[in-house]
C-alpha cells in the first residue's frame, strides 16, 4: 500500500528546505499563481471546491471558515497554528523543520486568499530550533519577494511574524492560541463570538493548522477539483498520519483519505509491531480519541469510517499499543497529561482530570477499590459535555472506551492488586 | 536582564500589533539569559510594559517552559508523552534522575544538568525523545545520555 | 423583544439578555459562582448549565443570550445532575472548615450544596493542601484551600478597577490566586473582592472571627466619605458596626465601594469620641447639661458671630443650621472649610450615570481615585466597553488612572475658554459632541466662570458633576450655607476673627486646625476669637481649644440624609448605639433653632422647602456662590486623598494611609537640594519629597488631611531640604 505524496512530495529531496532547492521542485508557484493571476475570491473557490477540512483535529471545512470572515473593512489576521502539542502527532513538526517553505507559501497564498496582510505563525515553545527554521526561510522568501510589502510586483503586502509560545497544550485551541499571542494565558475563549469576528487583537481572524495551510499549495497547484477527487467525497484529499509506539517503522506518512485502512497504515506502511508483539489497541487520532481494539483495525482512514468506528481521525497521530503495554498505566499517562495542560479555568476539568488521575494513580499501584471502574465511568460523565472547551472531552476519551473495552484489563488490576502484565509492563 | 537583551526586549515592543504580544518573547529572553525568571526581572518587565507584576507572574506561571527556580546549564527534558512512555522513557528518566542523582525537576549541585520529564514534545516517531536545552535528541537511549553527560563534563570542567 | 420560555413558562425580555437575568425575571434561580451581573460574563465555574432545546451541549446560562423561541430547561433530571457534579467537583477538594470561616452561613458554596450537591462525596484520596492563612496586605487575607478558582477577585481587579494585582497564578489543578512575589493586595478597591468572593478564601482582616452572619443585622446606610454617596450597608452586632458591605444602586455605585467607605469605621467605637457637652469654665473644659449648652451657644451667637462647616453632616442639620443662623441674625456662613469654591455646578447638574451614555468626558483638575473612587470605576467600564473619550484637562499630569487623553494646561479656566471657541480638535470634539459631561474639582471661581461659558457654547447636552466636595456638601449649600448678601465666607470669618471683629464662632464637623487651607490664619482666628463653639463626632485640636464642645452622633448613629455630588438626597438609618448624652446632629440644630426636635415633622418641612434634591429628575446648575476657596499665590497646590487621616482618629484605616509625601515638580527639587524620599519642610509640613513627573515646574502638592498640609497652603512656600534623614 503505497503512500499519496502532496505534502510530502519532495521533502527527501536533500536541502528543500533551502528556498533554491525548493524552486528548483516547483516551490512558490502556488503563491504566484495565486498572486499574479488569480483574484483571492477564485483562491477561496479553488479551497472551496477542495473540500479541504481542517488538518488540526476538528476536520472543520476550511474554504468554510474561511467564507465565514465579515467584509467590513477591518484588518484580518490569518494565524497558523503550529502548536503541534497532542501526544502521538508529530507531523507538523516534520514540515516546518524539514519542509519550512511549503508552510510558508501555504500561509502566504491563504493569507492572499483572505485579504490579510500579516500572518502569524504559532510554534509551540519547545519548536526553538523550528522558529530558527522557519525564521531563515522566511527571510530567504521576502528576498525573493514572496513576502513583504509587494509580493511579487502584485502590489498585495503579506508579511509572516513569528511567535514562539512556551509549553501549554491548551494553546493548541484556536481561541487559547489567540490569548497567548497576545501575551496573555492561554485560556480559552467564549465563543461566540468566534475568532472570524473577534479574533486576535478583536479583528477578524482565522487559525489554521500547519499542514491545513501546506495543504493549499498542491490545491493551487493542481487545481480544487482534481484535489477533490482524491479520497472520498466528503474526507478529501490526502492526510498525514503520524505512527508511533511499538511498531517497526514509526513515522509519518501522507494517505489518501479513505482509501487506506487502520491495519494497511499500521502494518505495511509502519511496518507492523515489533518482533514477537501483537497489537492490544490503536488510539487512531491522537491521545483525545476514543481507543480501537484490535478487531477494528480494518476501518478506513476518513473522517466518517472513524466516527462510524467510534472514535475519530483527530490530528492523525496514530498510537500503537501492543501486548507489552498497560492500558491502565496507558490510560493513566494520559490523564497525567491532561492534568498538567488543563488550564484551571473551568470546575470540571480542573478537578475533574486531578480526581480521576488520583484513581487510576491507585488503579495502577495495585490500591483500586471494587467501586472504582465505576467511580472512573460516573467521575467522567461529570466532565463529558460541560467543560469550557474541549479539552475536558479530549481528556477522556481514552479513558472511556477503555473502560469498556479493556475492563477485563482494569478489574485485574483492583482484584491481584498489580499490574496483570508484571514487570515488564510499558 | 543585560544591556543587549534590554534592547532586545524594547525592541520586541514595536515588533507586534500590539505591545501586548510582545510579554512571552521578553520572557524567553529573560529565561534565556538567567536559565530562569528571577523575581527582579519580573517587575523589569512590569515596569517595561507598564503592566503589573502580579499580571506578569500570572502569565509567565501558566507556561511550563518558564521556570522560577534556577536551571542547570543542560536542562534535560525526557519526553513522557505516551509514545515515548511506551517506548521507555521511564527507564531513561530513571537513569537520568539515579546517574544524576537528583529528582525529578531537580538540578545537580554543581548547576550542570537540570532533569525534567515534560509531556509531549512532539517527535513521536523518534521515541523515546529527549530534549536538551530545547534541541530534540531523538530515538535516544541510556547509552546516547550516558555518551551525552561524559562529553558535557568534559567541556566543562565541573571545578570551573 | 424577544420571547422565550424558561421550564415552560414564557418570558419577555430584551435582546442580549442572558438566560440567567431571563430566568430571573420570572423567579426561577439558577446557581452560579463566577457569574456576577456587574462582570463580563466568564462561564468558569460550570454551575448555571442548562438544557437549550436544538444545542448539543447543557449550556451556561450566565453566558448564554437568549433568541426568539428559545425553550430552556433548568430543573431536569440532566441538568440537576450536571450541577450535583459540579459541587462534588468543588467540594472534593474543599477543606470544609465551615465552622471556622467567615463566610459560613453567607457562602454560595454551602447555599448550593445544599439545594444543588449530592448528598455525600465519593472522595477518598487525599485533598490539595495549600497556604491556609495567608495576608495579601492589610486588608485581605487569602485561604487558598477554599478558593474554587471562580476568578471573580481577579476579573474584578482586571476588568472593573484596571488594576489587576491580584491574578491568577499556575495552571490546571495548581492554580492559586495570588500577588506578585513580595507584593501586598495594594488596591483602594481591594474589599470588593471579599464581599463578591462567593466562599471564604478572601475574608477581611479587620472583621475576621469578629461575627456570625447569622448574627448580624444589616441596616441601610450611605457612605459618610464622598461626595459620590455609594449606597452602603452596615452590619451590626450588639449595636456595633462590625463591617460595612455595598448596596448596589443602578444609578451610583454598581454594587462598588472603595475601601475607605468599607474600612472607615474605625472612629464609631474606638474610644476616643467626643462623649459629653462641655463648656469652658475657669480655664478648662467641664461637663455640661445639654440644656446650658445649647443655652450658652444661642446667646454667644446673638452677637457678631459666623459659623463654619456643614459639609459632613445631615442635609436636615444644614437646613436647620441655616434657620438658627437667621434667627441669630449672622450672614456669616461657610460650608467651605476645605479648599471649594461650589460644590454645585454652574449649568446642568451632572448625573453619575450621564457616564453610560456621554460621549465626551472632560476632567477639570480632579483626581478621581482620591474624590471620587467608585465614580473612576464607571468611566473606565465605558473606556474599555466603548471606548468613551475622556480627556483630563490639568495643570498636572497622570490624573486618571485609565484610558484618557491629557490636555495639560498651567491655567484650567484658560483652557476651557479656548475649548468652548472651538479651539482645536478638542474644541471641535466639544462642540460637535452629543452630550458632554464634565466632572470638576470645584476649586475655583475662575472655572465656575469660564465652565458657565462654555455650557452656554454648546447646543448640544452637558452637564457636571463636582467631585471635589463632602457627603453632604451639595445639601449644606442648597440648604444656605453660604455667605448672604454682605456676610462673611469661611476665609473672611477666620481674618475678622483674627482682627478681633467676631464675638463668636460656630464650628460644624471640622478640625479647622488641621484642615483650613491656611493654617496660621485658623491660628490666629481661635487665638483671638472670644468664643469658640465645635459641633462634632471626634475630638481635634480644635475641640481641644474650643469654649463650647457640642458631641453629635456619627451617622452610622443618626438618621438622615446625605445629598450626593448629583444633587440627590439619600437616606441613611441609624443602627449604631451611641454615647448616651450624644445626639443626632440634626436634634442639636433644631435646638438651637428653637424648632421641636421631631425627625419625620422635620424631614417633611425639608422635603417640601428642598424638594428638588428628592425628586429624580437632573437638577439644575447653581448660582456663582460670593467667597469660597481662593489658592494662594505661591502655597502648594491643594490635592484631595481619599484617606482624610487627620479627620477619623482611625486606628486600622491610618494602618492603610501610604505614609504623607511633599510632591514636587523635579525642578523645585534642585532648587531645594533634596532627592526622593528626602525630609522636607515646606511651610511648616515636614514630610518625605517625592519627584512628581506629572506637575508643572515650580509646583508643590500636598494632599489634604495628611499632617500639617494646610500649613503649606495659606501662603508662598518654599521647599526646604532637612538636614540628615529622619526615619
Amino acid at each position: 500500500m503505497p503512500e499519496t505524496r502532496l505534502l510530502f512530495k519532495d521533502i527527501d529531496v536533500p536541502g528543500i528546505d533551502r528556498i533554491d532547492v525548493y524552486g528548483q521542485h516547483g516551490g512558490y508557484q502556488s503563491l504566484r499563481k495565486a498572486v499574479l493571476d488569480m483574484t483571492p475570491e477564485a483562491v477561496l473557490a479553488e479551497v472551496m471546491a477542495s473540500n479541504l477540512r481542517g488538518r488540526g483535529g476538528a476536520g472543520f471545512p476550511t474554504g468554510r471558515k474561511w467564507s465565514f470572515l465579515p467584509k467590513d473593512g477591518r484588518t484580518r489576521y490569518l494565524v497558523c497554528n503550529a502548536d503541534e502539542s497532542e501526544p502521538g502527532t508529530c507531523k507538523d513538526q516534520e514540515i516546518i523543520y524539514r519542509h519550512p517553505h511549503l508552510l510558508i507559501e501555504g500561509v502566504a497564498a491563504s493569507a492572499y486568499a483572505i485579504g490579510a496582510e500579516h500572518a502569524f505563525i504559532y510554534l509551540r515553545g519547545e519548536f526553538k530550533v523550528g522558529y530558527q527554521i522557519l525564521e531563515r526561510a522566511i527571510a530567504e522568501a521576502r528576498g525573493k519577494g514572496y513576502l513583504g510589502d509587494d509580493v511579487l510586483g502584485s502590489g498585495r503586502r503579506i508579511d509572516i511574524t513569528l511567535y514562539l509560545g512556551a509549553g501549554a497544550y491548551i494553546c493548541g485551541e484556536e481561541t487559547a492560541l489567540l490569548n497567548s499571542l497576545e501575551g496573555k494565558r492561554g485560556h480559552p475563549r467564549l465563543k461566540p463570538p468566534f475568532p472570524a469576528m473577534v479574533g486576535l487583537y478583536g479583528m477578524p481572524t482565522v487559525v489554521n493548522n500547519v499542514e491545513t495551510l501546506s495543504a493549499v499549495v498542491p490545491i493551487l497547484a493542481m487545481g480544487g477539483a482534481a484535489y477533490a477527487r482524491l479520497g472520498t467525497e466528503k474526507s478529501t484529499g490526502t492526510k498525514l498520519f503520524s505512527v508511533s509506539g511499538p511498531v517497526r517503522n514509526p513515522g509519518n506518512f501522507e494517505v489518501e483519505l479513505g482509501k487506506v485502512t487502520l491495519r494497511e497504515l499500521v502494518f505495511d506502511l509502519a511496518g507492523g509491531p515489533l518482533e514477537g508483539r501483537e497489537i492490544k489497541g490503536i488510539i487512531p487520532g491522537g491521545s483525545s480519541v476514543p481507543i480501537l481494539p484490535p478487531e477494528k483495525l480494518d476501518v478506513a482512514l476518513d473522517y466518517e469510517a472513524l466516527a462510524a468506528a467510534g472514535t475519530m481521525l483527530g490530528s492523525g497521530g496514530v498510537i500503537v499499543l501492543d501486548d507489552r503495554s498497560c492500558v491502565v498505566k496507558s490510560t493513566l499517562r494520559l490523564m497525567e497529561f491532561y492534568r498538567h495542560e488543563s488550564c484551571g479555568f473551568c470546575t470540571p476539568c480542573r478537578e475533574g482530570t486531578v480526581w480521576l488521575g488520583q484513581v487510576l494513580e491507585r488503579i495502577e499501584a495495585g490500591l483500586g477499590q471494587a467501586n472504582d471502574l465505576d467511580l472512573l465511568r460516573s467521575l467522567s460523565r461529570n466532565i463529558e459535555g460541560r467543560t469550557f472547551c474541549p479539552l475536558g472531552e479530549a481528556a477522556i476519551a481514552v479513558l472511556q472506551s477503555g473502560l469498556e473495552t479493556y475492563r477485563d484489563e482494569y478489574q485485574a488490576h483492583i482484584d491481584q492488586g498489580r499490574c496483570p502484565l508484571g514487570e515488564a509492563a510499558r | 536582564m543585560n544591556g543587549e537583551n534590554l534592547a532586545k526586549a524594547r525592541e520586541l515592543l514595536r515588533h507586534f500589533p500590539h505591545e501586548s504580544s510582545a510579554l512571552i518573547p521578553i520572557l524567553h529572553l529573560v529565561e534565556q539569559e538567567f536559565e530562569y525568571i528571577p523575581d527582579a526581572e519580573v517587575h523589569v518587565i512590569a515596569d517595561l510594559m507598564g503592566i503589573t507584576a502580579a499580571y506578569v507572574e500570572s502569565v509567565l506561571t501558566f507556561y511550563s517552559l518558564f521556570h522560577r527556580q534556577p536551571t542547570g546549564k543542560y536542562l534535560i527534558q525526557v519526553c513522557r508523552g505516551l509514545s515515548c512512555q511506551l517506548m521507555g522513557a521511564d527507564e531513561l528518566s530513571s537513569f537520568l534522575y539515579e546517574g544524576l542523582g537528583v529528582q525529578r525537576n531537580g538540578t545537580t549541585p554543581d548547576g550542570m544538568f537540570t532533569v525534567e520529564a515534560v509531556e509531549c514534545v512532539a517527535l513521536c516517531k523518534n521515541a523515546p525523545a529527549v530534549q536538551i536545552n530545547l534541541e530534540f535528541y531523538p530515538n535516544m537511549t541510556r547509552e546516547k545520555l550516558e555518551a551525552f553527560l561524559d562529553k558535557a563534563r568534559e567541556e566543562v570542567p565541573t571545578d570551573a | 423583544m424577544i420571547t422565550l420560555t424558561i421550564d415552560g413558562r414564557e418570558v419577555q425580555v430584551q435582546p442580549g439578555t442572558l438566560i440567567i437575568d431571563a430566568a430571573k425575571q420570572v423567579g426561577i434561580d439558577i446557581p452560579v459562582f463566577c457569574y456576577h451581573p456587574r462582570m463580563d460574563p466568564a462561564a468558569a465555574c460550570r454551575m448555571c448549565l442548562v438544557r437549550v432545546e436544538k444545542m448539543p451541549k447543557l449550556q451556561p446560562a450566565c453566558a448564554t443570550p437568549v433568541s426568539e423561541g428559545m425553550v430552556v430547561y433548568t430543573d431536569t433530571d440532566e441538568v440537576n445532575k450536571a450541577h450535583a457534579g459540579v459541587l462534588e467537583f468543588l467540594l472534593a477538594n474543599h477543606p470544609l472548615d465551615c465552622p471556622i470561616c467567615d463566610k459560613g452561613g453567607e457562602c454560595d458554596l454551602q447555599d448550593n450544596s445544599i439545594a444543588y450537591g449530592p448528598q455525600t462525596t465519593r472522595f477518598a484520596d487525599p485533598k490539595r493542601h495549600l497556604d491556609k492563612a495567608r495576608a495579601l496586605g492589610p486588608i485581605v487575607e487569602l485561604d487558598q484551600e477554599r478558593c474554587i478558582q471562580c476568578t471573580r477577585c481577579v476579573r474584578f481587579m482586571d476588568e472593573v478597577a484596571g488594576d489587576p494585582v491580584l491574578t491568577v497564578h499556575e495552571r490546571g489543578g495548581h492554580a492559586v490566586i495570588d500577588t506578585a512575589e513580595g507584593r501586598t493586595f495594594d488596591s483602594i478597591f481591594s474589599g470588593n473582592t471579599i464581599e463578591i468572593c462567593p466562599v471564604g478564601a478572601l475574608t477581611s482582616r479587620p472583621y475576621r472571627f469578629k461575627a456570625r452572619p447569622w448574627d448580624l443585622n444589616e441596616v441601610d446606610s450611605v457612605c459618610p466619605h464622598c461626595p459620590v454617596g455609594c449606597n452602603i450597608r452596615l452590619s451590626l452586632r450588639h449595636g456595633e458596626v462590625k463591617r460595612i458591605l455595598s448596596r448596589d444602586s443602578e444609578e451610583i455605585d454598581w454594587g462598588w465601594i472603595c475601601d475607605r467607605g468599607r474600612f472607615g469605621y474605625g472612629f464609631l467605637s474606638h474610644g476616643t469620641r467626643l462623649e459629653r457637652p462641655m463648656l469652658r469654665k475657669d480655664g478648662s473644659l467641664v461637663p455640661v447639661s445639654w440644656d446650658e449648652a445649647i443655652a450658652v451657644l444661642r446667646q454667644r451667637m446673638q452677637g457678631k458671630s459666623g459659623a463654619l462647616g456643614g459639609g459632613r453632616h445631615s442635609l436636615e442639620a444644614a437646613y436647620l443650621l441655616r434657620r438658627f443662623l437667621t434667627e441669630v441674625g449672622t450672614k456669616n456662613v461657610d460650608h467651605r472649610v476645605l479648599p471649594l469654591y461650589t460644590a454645585i455646578a454652574p449649568g446642568p447638574v451632572g448625573r453619575i450615570d450621564d457616564v453610560n451614555d456621554a460621549d465626551l468626558v472632560i476632567s477639570l483638575d480632579v483626581e478621581l481615585l482620591e474624590e471620587a473612587p467608585v465614580l473612576a470605576l464607571r468611566l473606565r467600564q465605558f473606556a474599555r466597553k466603548r471606548g468613551l473619550r475622556i480627556v483630563s484637562v490639568s495643570p498636572r499630569q497622570g490624573l486618571l488612572d485609565m484610558p484618557h487623553q491629557e490636555a495639560q494646561t498651567p491655567d484650567v479656566a484658560a483652557t476651557l475658554r479656548a475649548i468652548a471657541q472651538g479651539e482645536g480638535e478638542l474644541g471641535q470634539a466639544f462642540l460637535a459632541a452629543q452630550k458632554v459631561l464634565f466632572i470638576w474639582n470645584g476649586h475655583t471661581e475662575a472655572v465656575f466662570a469660564a465652565l458657565a461659558a462654555a455650557l452656554a457654547a454648546r447646543s448640544g447636552e452637558s452637564a457636571t458633576l463636582v467631585a471635589g466636595s463632602l457627603a453632604n456638601s451639595y445639601g449644606a449649600q442648597v440648604a444656605g450655607l453660604v455667605p448672604g448678601e454682605g456676610g462673611l465666607d469661611a476665609r473672611g470669618m477666620l481674618e475678622a476673627a483674627a482682627a478681633g471683629q467676631l464675638d463668636a464662632l460656630f464650628v460644624v464637623g471640622h478640625d479647622i486646625l488641621s484642615e483650613f487651607p491656611d493654617a496660621e490664619l485658623a491660628a490666629q482666628a481661635i487665638e483671638k476669637v472670644p468664643f469658640l463653639a465645635v459641633a462634632g463626632t471626634v475630638p481635634s485640636e480644635t475641640t481641644e481649644r474650643a469654649d463650647l464642645v457640642l458631641p453629635v452622633a456619627a451617622w452610622a448613629e443618626s438618621d438622615g440624609h446625605f445629598v450626593n455630588m448629583e444633587g440627590r438626597a439619600q437616606r441613611y438609618y441609624a443602627g449604631s448605639d451611641r454615647g448616651a448624652e450624644l445626639v443626632d446632629d440634626w436634634e442639636l440644630m433644631a435646638r438651637l433653632a428653637g424648632v421641636e426636635a421631631d425627625y419625620d415633622a422635620i424631614l417633611a418641612e425639608v422635603k417640601q422647602a428642598l424638594s428638588p434634591l428628592f425628586g429624580q429628575g437632573r437638577r439644575t446648575g447653581g448660582e456663582a456662590p460670593a467667597g469660597g476657596y481662593r489658592p494662594a499665590e505661591g502655597a502648594a497646590i491643594a490635592a484631595a486623598s481619599i484617606y482624610f487621616k487627620g479627620v477619623t482618629p482611625d486606628p486600622f484605616l491610618h494602618s492603610i494611609v501610604p505614609p504623607a509625601r511633599i510632591m514636587v515638580a523635579a525642578d523645585v527639587a534642585q532648587a531645594a537640594g533634596a532627592a526622593e524620599d528626602d525630609e522636607v519642610e515646606v511651610g511648616g509640613m515636614r514630610a518625605a519629597l517625592h519627584v512628581e513627573a506629572g506637575l508643572p515646574q515650580g509646583a508643590v502638592l500636598v494632599r489634604l488631611g495628611q499632617d500639617g498640609a494646610n500649613r503649606a497652603l495659606g501662603r508662598a512656600v518654599q521647599v526646604r531640604a532637612l538636614a540628615g534623614r529622619q526615619d
